[in-house]
């Protein structure tokens, strides 16, 4: 790992380089062209940023894309009939199907599904740009015009491997690698040096808990608790048999007067600023997460008032307030229990009904409340999941897992609203305009932050064309 | 734009070749067309080449961009193929299409002197590593090559740290532990010349040693427990930690490095019946995955090669290799080494258990055959040929031809080895030891019943409790977890699907040994849909008794949490149908460690418990929503008897049937040994005897099973008998059923035939998850290919370039802090060439000499001047001169790994389990003393300590990540084992609150920092302790928990 083990680069990453930083972005200047020879990242952009800070709402299980933000009338007129006995039958060609790389051969589920299955709910035009959004999502629909909706995402794993592929893009039988919040806290330093910069919420059951990877543990996500008595691991002591905060000052002081006995030493000033850091930290993270001094309509928005939308709301309110506070990148994984939440093999209706309603007030209350700060332009959210779910029944009510066609919403910071990129065909099958695999998403991300992700690349780890993605452009503002 | 456009372009511009062709070329052409190969007889390297061409004429025509094929061939003009050709690298897009041409146009200008590439295989980590001869004669070898560094740079090096410092190195660097007081003093009482060297000694002789370097080697080997989903192994293999007792017992007895990686590369070759160094292939079984078997041939052919050689194989496996003379026929060459290998477990000497088996390879399937896969795609084998094995091409200092190992039969057939014969008689002589004595306390209990006649068992039991849950009584029921409890009248219901647990404790005082109903249904939830009743509840334990309506696996379990882990063991689980909005009823008997349980009146499944502690009863859904119709707890049932121990009193008519069932169980494990044996002679007659020999024991063998399968019958009747005079009519059906299987057991022992039972010493991992039962079961080959050990013997080849290398340097890495080679797994063309050349040669040279001893090559390095350096940066003109101690002027200091943290604050607290080996600790067992190597270390287990202060990676570490982060100090300031041993220390120096104030501060930076404190630090600490009493002392050693000498090796 020689990127992290090198001490420039550590220094300058983990602790140095943030201090500097937040004044370095105020005049907007960006990282040096590149010279051909590798340095490890500055932390600052390559390119004038749109977006400070990312949102990363992440459905765990799959999202049924016909449920949600791909209407398809043709579900409807087919319903009961095999896909074999439609107009569509093509959609089956093996040939087509051939995306799929199987890691659980012969599983119960993320087989064909032949028989069509009507849509769950209704859908209905909104907003003015009167885009279509069900009525699952009434709250987010509303908010439809500061969104872009890709109706075309692909992916290759058809089992809930595609959880980690959609959070590193790499198929989880080539092994691990760093997601995108660990890369985009490689590139950029911090905003604000009294809070972690990349904080994960939720539920993250299923796949790894880690997201550094090759870039080492320093680029994991910080896991946070919406609880200001207990926000994070070590964030209060955990014995009350010696006073903690007199050690604390007493170890900054002699660490002092070791570093005045020896100015040179480089990690020691790293160290005492990291314990600089760790006491800011204690005392910023419970405020960060303090509602207290939020309105009761603010906390009302996020359905904080509502105990089915509470738990997420909780977790979106934090994000604002980290977020105006200058954290990075927050990932949020909603929904446990098995492969996800929204696995909704059996009773789609049920499972839909119940999991968008415990997130669709929320997401629309922190768009409105970010837009309503002025932050949603610098701030970009984004709702997305592994893959869809199949045209087809699984059982009597459900529908199994799709990577054909899927869709993913993104909103503020440097994307269009009110917009609808990409399409799948007429049963939401395959994606057939303007497909995007999901690093798309990464490189649309990255290039808002004004990275290259071709710049973070450690000269002994060659990303393959397809970890890069491209830009998704249409959709930029 | 026209090519005509662009000629004028390029007069007006002028494109440099050097900085803008040159470049560009090297990264997207040279690859195939320059010194590592030349496909069509083309190089690009120098511009003449380009000229000359290859088999197709000329690749450029100066002036001429349009009538020169590198560019035509780059833009995707004219006839040929475009380049590069798709999946071998991007595109040249236009901007550097522009260029080309430009410079092209310009007249394709060079310089003179233009140089070609090298010949990739006179690379320098490809020529074997000689010794050179020193530039002045040291006593250590090391010695001459750092001074000479420090020569050529002018660079003066730091003094010999302070004694202490050096100890306190030592100690740490060594055995992973920081000295304790009493080795201080004791060193510090040593003035003789030798102190040091004896010191040495000493450590690299301890147990400590071993396992502070067994971790080091389970990074580079990337040793990880097992992982799945629930109890599925997808990776890696349970028991593989028998694998890192191997790692640490071979390097306490210092196996040669060479001799170990042929232990784990081919110890079932080597040494097929050596049950010990069987363990070393946990290397191959850890490569295990369950889904896919590319993947896990990938895994093994990358970090074979990248931790033993070096070389990053793995680039070669879509295209050849895009630096190194590496080529994708080498990658598939490698890959058909390790094809036939599968993984089992066998018995370790002693365990008749299959669960306890050790993870091992061996040779599996011997014609399987390896195909290329055309760009790396697996679902493209070239199957017009199958690729042979071996290691790269390239490399051809000796040829090693893999030679078939015809395997002993106790290798192939483990059910022959004596010692699995020893362990079943073994475990067949305690149960029959134990049948006695029950027998025994059977027939005195008849004795006693016939003198003291007792209450019949018709006699029911009072009720303690009874809860019709026609609300939902807060008095008596406490909810918890995120249910919603709803009265029905008649019932009360869970109605909330929720991910988790939702239950209901008892608040009332319970009985240790009770029966306890529950009547319900289960009306819905996702996924498990489980409810049951959980006793002995607290904080990260219970026991749980539960039926689970799961789609996947329908069962009633009995399970029990320790420490936060649940366990969830088969023999105590019954697989049934478990129906929803249906009635169940759940029937728990509890006595002491026994537990029981009944659904609808029938025997589901049974357990005994590791042990007991009392707790609260809980009803409890998990995932699961559900109603409660009834519940009530009772005591025992009179004479209740769960596992042939008599207790309580029984009837005379209870107590002979309980006596006739303990004398025919006692005729079974009589009849036992004498089967077991017969089975044992009967197998090893198969495989080493004659047709006859075989046809005979086999007999034997048929014979007895059969014989004690009718004892084994009876015992059931009896058992069956005792059941209904003790349970009453309800157990009928059972003595039915067991006079049926009696009768059927005497039928067939008349003519008991040839078929026989072999002991079970060995279980195969599945292949995949699709594999079939046939294949499961098929017999092991008697053969190995020996391809295995032939790549062994390869790498660990005297000629090998590059073994000792890398070894060399891994070591050399873990006592300095940065490795000879910065590129610790990559020593081809792309990686970074040594600091020290001559030094890692030397070193290298000097490992092989000795016999691969990593002892003497340890005593070396620490030996060395280089080693036993200052490590202050307080030198201007050397920090300005090599600010990065490139050239070790000083020794580096460097943090303290994850595990040396945390075993550090044990030692001091003077409370380390020093127990060495053994099952893996679970990650959340916080009370655990153990050594840091012994948690479970997974991909989805991560203990939160450790995990703070870069962990090793289980996918791969070939360096440890140093990083510093606030929320390490968090943990060393707010972890309770830092207060903890904060408070400790405090006691030891300290005991009975005597010890004046700077004396006080004097031993704990001795025994913390291992320094004395400056005047300053002296006058701080006093001042702190200002108000002075034992909690601002232990306040006082925690801050220097969190002071950077201590988490640093200085």
């Amino acid at each position: 790992m020689f990127g992290i083990n090198n001490r420039r680069d550590f220094l300058g990453r983990n602790a140095l380089a943030p201090m500097a930083l937040a004044a370095l972005l105020a005049d907007g200047s960006t990282s040096e062209a590149s010279t051909g020879l590798w340095s490890p990242p500055d932390g600052r952009p390559h390119a004038a940023p749109k977006a400070k800070s990312v949102i990363w709402l992440f459905m765990n299980g799959g999202v049924s894309h016909l449920e949600t933000f791909d209407p398809k009338p043709e579900l409807d007129k087919y319903a009961g009939k095999t896909i074999a006995a439609t107009p569509h039958k093509d959609v089956q060609n093996p040939e087509k199907l051939k995306l799929a790389r199987v890691t659980v051969v012969n599983d119960a589920n993320g087989q064909q599904r032949n028989v069509l299955f009507g849509t769950q709910t209704k859908f209905q035009p909104r907003g003015k740009s009167g885009i279509p959004v069900s009525d699952f999502l009434p709250h987010m629909g509303a908010m439809v015009d500061e969104m872009a909706i890709v109706r075309s995402m692909v992916t290759t794993d058809d089992n809930h491997g595609a959880q980690t592929q959609f959070h590193s893009g790499r198929h989880m039988l080539d092994g691990e690698f760093p997601t995108l919040g660990a890369w985009v806290h490689y590139g950029l330093g911090s905003l604000n040096a009294n809070l972690p910069q990349f904080i994960s919420m939720g539920t993250r059951e299923y796949w790894n808990r880690k997201d550094g990877h090759y870039l080492g543990p320093a680029h994991d996500a910080v896991p946070l608790r919406v609880d200001p008595a207990n926000p994070l691991d070590y964030g209060k002591p955990e014995l009350a048999s010696i006073d903690t905060d007199r050690s604390f000052r007493l170890a900054n002081r002699l660490n002092r007067l070791r570093q005045e006995a020896e100015p040179t030493d480089p990690v020691l000033d790293a160290r005492l600023k990291s314990y600089e850091l760790a006491y800011r930290m204690q005392r910023a993270l419970p405020e960060a997460i303090d509602f207290s001094k939020e309105t009761q309509q603010t906390q009302q928005m996020y359905g904080l008032d509502n105990s089915v939308t509470r738990d997420f709301g909780m977790q979106l309110l934090a994000s604002r307030r980290l977020v105006e506070r200058g954290v990075r990148f927050i990932q949020i994984q909603h929904g446990g229990g098995g492969a996800g939440a929204w696995d909704a093999h059996g009773d789609l209706r049920g499972n839909h009904t119940a999991n968008c309603a415990k997130v669709d007030l929320p997401i629309a209350g922190l768009l409105a409340d970010l837009k309503r700060r002025g932050l949603l332009d610098q701030t970009l959210v984004v709702f997305a999941t592994e893959f869809g779910r199949t045209p087809g029944t699984q059982g009597s009510n459900g529908r199994d897992h799709h990577i054909f066609g899927f869709s993913v919403a993104m909103a503020g910071g440097g994307v269009k609203g009110g917009v609808v990129h990409g399409a799948t065909d007429a049963l939401g099958f395959h994606a057939v305009e303007d497909r995007h695999y999901v690093t798309d998403i990464h490189a649309t991300i990255l290039h808002l932050m004004g990275l290259d992700s071709r710049r973070l690349e450690l000269p002994e780890r060659k990303r393959l064309e397809i970890d890069h993605g491209n830009v998704i452009r249409p959709i930029l503002a | 734009m026209p090519p005509i456009a662009l000629a004028l372009l390029a007069l007006v511009s002028g494109v440099d070749y050097s900085s803008e062709v040159k470049p560009l070329l090297a990264a997207r052409c040279v690859a195939c067309h320059g010194a590592l190969q030349q496909k069509g007889g083309l190089r690009l390297d120098t511009a003449a080449r380009m000229r000359a061409g290859g088999d197709s004429g000329p690749a450029i025509v100066a002036g001429k961009p349009s009538e020169s094929p590198l560019w035509q061939r780059v833009a995707g003009h004219g006839v040929g193929r475009r380049m590069p050709p798709k999946g071998e690298g991007e595109d040249v897009n236009p901007a550097e299409q522009m260029r080309l041409s430009e410079w092209i146009a310009a007249g394709a200008a060079a310089p003179l002197q233009e140089a070609e590439d090298p010949d990739p295989r006179d690379h320098w980590a490809f020529r074997k590593p000689k010794r050179a001869t020193p530039p002045e004669v040291t006593a250590n070898p090391i010695d001459a090559w750092i001074a000479k560094r420090w020569k050529e740079k002018g660079l003066i090096p730091r003094p010999q740290a302070d004694r202490l410092t050096l100890l306190r190195r030592l100690y740490l660097d060594l055995t992973g532990l920081p000295p304790s007081m009493a080795d201080i003093e004791r060193f510090l009482a040593d003035n003789a010349p030798d102190a040091t060297n004896r010191e040495v000694e000493k450590l690299l002789t301890s147990q400590a040693y071993a396992e502070r370097w067994a971790r080091h080697f389970m990074d580079i080997w990337r040793y990880s427990d097992w992982w799945g989903l629930g109890a599925e192994v997808r990776n890696s293999q349970k028991n593989i930690w028998h694998w890192r007792d191997w790692i640490i017992e071979s390097v306490d007895k210092n196996v040669p490095y060479d001799e170990m990686v042929r232990q784990m590369l081919a110890a079932d070759e080597l040494y097929p019946a050596d049950a010990s160094k069987l363990r070393a292939t946990g290397f191959l079984a850890r490569q295990y995955f369950l889904f896919n078997r590319t993947t896990w041939m990938d895994e093994t052919v990358e970090h074979t090669s990248k931790a033993f050689l070096g070389l990053t194989a793995n680039c070669a496996k879509c295209h050849d290799h895009k630096y190194d003379p590496i080529r994708a026929d080498d990658y598939y060459r490698l890959r058909a080494v390790f094809e036939p290998y599968q993984v089992r477990y066998d018995l370790p000497t002693g365990a008749t258990d299959p669960m306890a088996g050790f993870p091992r390879a061996f040779d599996c399937n011997l014609a399987a055959v390896t195909h290329k896969h055309i760009r790396g795609d697996e679902s493209r084998p070239d199957t017009r040929r199958a690729m042979d094995a071996g290691p790269p091409v390239f490399l051809n200092f000796a040829t090693i031809e893999g030679k078939p190992v015809v395997l002993p039969a106790e290798a192939h057939s483990p059910e022959t080895r004596a010692d699995v014969l020893e362990a079943y008689l073994k475990e067949a002589e305690v149960a029959l030891v134990a049948a006695r004595k029950v027998a025994s306390e059977a027939e005195s209990q008849l004795a006693q019943s016939r003198k003291q006649p007792s209450a019949t068992s018709s006699e029911a039991a009072k009720p303690l409790l009874v809860e019709p849950f026609d609300n939902l009584d807060s008095a008596r029921w406490k909810p918890m977890g995120a249910g919603m409890w709803k009265p029905l009248g008649q019932a009360l219901a869970q109605t909330a699907k929720i991910d988790g647990r939702a239950w209901l404790r008892l608040t009332t005082p319970m009985p240790t040994d009770f029966e306890a109903v529950l009547r319900f249904r289960i009306t819905g939830g996702e996924p498990y849909r489980s409810v049951g009743i959980s006793f002995d509840a607290a904080e990260g334990r219970d026991t749980m008794v539960y039926m689970s309506a799961n789609t996947g696996e329908p069962k009633l379990q009995i399970a029990w949490q320790r420490n936060g882990q649940y366990v969830y063991p088969n023999e105590t689980k019954q697989q049934r149908a478990v129906p929803l909005n249906t009635p169940i009823e759940l029937k728990i008997r509890v006595a002491g460690k026994s537990v029981e349980a009944l659904v609808d009146g029938k025997p589901g499944a049974s357990a005994t418990l590791p042990d007991r502690q009392a707790g609260a009863l809980e009803l409890v859904t998990f995932t699961a929503t559900a109603e409660f119709d009834h519940f009530e707890i009772r005591p025992l049932p009179v004479g209740y008897n769960p596992a042939g121990k008599t207790s309580g009193r029984m009837t005379v008519a209870q107590a002979e049937a309980n006596r006739a069932w303990a004398v025919a169980e006692l005729a079974a494990r009589e009849a036992e040994p004498a089967t077991i044996k017969a089975r044992y002679q009967a197998r090893l007659q198969e495989v080493k005897g004659t047709a006859a020999q075989s046809q005979s024991a086999a007999r034997e063998a048929a014979r007895l099973e059969a014989l004690l399968a009718v004892i084994k019958a009876r015992a059931a009747l009896a058992k069956a008998n005792r059941d209904v005079a003790v349970d009453g009519d309800s157990k009928k059906p059972a003595v039915d059923a067991a006079a049926k299987a009696l009768a059927a057991a005497e039928k067939a022992s008349a003519s008991p035939g040839v078929g026989y039972t072999r002991l079970v010493a060995s279980s195969k991992s599945p292949e995949s998850n699709m594999e079939k039962p046939e294949s499961r079961g098929k017999p092991f080959p008697a053969t190995s290919t020996g391809r295995r050990s032939a790549l062994a013997q390869w790498i660990t080849h005297k000629d090998n370039p590059l073994a000792a290398r890398v070894i060399v340097n891994h070591i050399w890495n873990r006592h300095f802090g940065q490795p000879l080679v910065p590129t610790v797994f990559d020593y081809g063309r792309k990686g970074t060439p040594p600091t020290h050349p001559e030094l890692l040669d030397t070193l290298a040279v000097e490992l092989m000499e000795h016999g691969w001893d990593l002892r003497y090559l340890h005593r070396l390095i620490v030996t060395s001047r280089a080693y036993q350096l200052d490590s202050s940066t307080l030198q201007p003109a050397e920090q300005q001169k090599d600010p990065e101690n490139k050239s070790l002027w000083r020794f580096p200091s460097r943090r303290l790994e994850s595990q040396v943290v945390r075993d550090a604050l044990l030692v001091l607290a003077n409370k380390l389990d020093s127990t060495r080996g053994g099952p893996s600790i679970p990650v959340n067992d916080e009370a655990s003393r153990r050594r840091s190597l012994y948690f479970v270390h997974s991909h989805n287990d991560h203990n939160r300590f450790l995990a703070q202060f870069d962990d090793a990676g289980v996918q791969e570490c070939y360096r440890r990540s140093e990083s510093i982060v606030p929320q390490q100090s968090l943990a060393l300031i707010h972890g309770k084992l830092a207060s903890e041993t904060s408070e400790t220390v405090r006691q030891l120096l300290d005991p009975a609150g005597a010890v004046p104030r700077d004396v006080f501060i004097r031993s704990a930076f001795k025994l913390m920092l291992a320094r004395s404190p400056s005047p300053a630090e002296l006058d701080l600490c006093i001042s702190e302790l200002a108000e002075d009493n034992s909690r601002a002392r232990a306040g006082l050693v925690l801050a220097l928990v969190n002071h950077h000498d201590f988490i640093t090796v200085r």
